[in-house]
């Protein structure tokens, strides 16, 4: 009787440990976001979302920009290039779900000097994704915030 | 009445610890967005904070900095946590104060999600 409850604790548990993403799977690294083209404004499916817009500023404002607004929503940085920026948002464990997991990518088009196209991309990963977010349109706006408040 | 017993009560009330503190994760970052190096600051130099209005005297802005803490229910406010951290960074990256305190507090399903980001800055001489 009492080995049969122990049984179903420790299942329960290690239930709500991978739920939360306590382990991340191999391949959880190696997941690719490929943003669209410059012609679509808005792509979105359950695991990845990508949005682009051009934005009247220089890509080196939309760089430190676009990093401020990645730290604030509690990424990590992973790569970063003149036109590229990777981060990802570390996995955290939570009493039921977590949080966490989700690869950004953001790409920088310089249109002219002041003009730069800049693409947003969120892809969801395996481990903990039920505890995930597309953060694509709400770090857009961030990011447009950040540089409005800079005016 | 049926008794749980002993060994299944503290497996549960262990479960619910290791669970519950592992439920709070910060992370503190900093870049800069001024070409200098500054020298670091000692740990004793008092980092004067600007919450709602700028120094009067001339200044640089020379790193941004960033507090994030997810957490999930219980757990400390943050908000002294933050500051400290800020203080810290800022002496790190040679600073004399910091402004343009932000806080932004947000829900992600069963996570608190809060966010303390500041400008680190040199004073003119």
């Amino acid at each position: 009787m009492l080995s049969k409850k122990l049984k179903i604790v420790s299942i329960s548990l290690t239930t709500i440990l991978l739920a939360a993403g306590a382990t991340t799977p191999l391949h959880a690294g190696k997941a690719k976001v490929k943003p669209t083209s410059s012609e679509s404004s808005e792509k979105e499916t359950k695991r990845l979302k990508v949005v682009v817009e051009e934005l009247a500023y220089s890509v080196d404002e939309l760089q430190i920009a676009s990093k401020q607004a990645l730290v604030a929503i509690g990424c990590k940085i992973k790569k970063e290039q003149p036109d590229f920026i990777e981060a990802k948002r570390p996995n955290k464990i939570g009493v039921a779900v977590g949080s966490g997991g989700e690869i950004l990518k953001i790409n920088f088009k310089i249109i002219d000097e002041n003009n730069t196209e800049i693409t947003v991309a969120t892809k969801k990963t395996m481990a903990g994704y039920v505890g995930q977010r597309l953060w694509s349109e709400e770090l857009l706006e961030n990011i447009k915030t950040i540089l409005s408040e800079k005016e | 009445m049926l008794k749980r017993p002993r060994t299944l009560n503290t497996l549960i009330a262990l479960a619910l610890c290791v669970s519950l503190a592992a439920c709070v994760s910060s992370q503190t970052t900093s870049f800069k967005i001024d070409d200098r190096d500054f020298p670091e600051k000692p740990d004793s130099f008092e980092i004067v904070v600007f919450e709602d209005e700028l120094p009067d005297s001339e200044f640089t802005r020379i790193a941004h900095l960033n507090y994030h803490i997810e957490k999930t229910f219980f757990g400390p406010s943050g908000l002294k946590a933050a500051f400290d951290d800020l203080k810290k960074q800022a002496r790190k990256v040679g600073a004399d104060a910091i402004i343009e305190v932000k806080k932004t507090r947000s829900m992600l399903n069963e996570t608190l999600i809060f966010n303390v980001s500041a400008v680190a800055i040199v004073f003119e001489e």
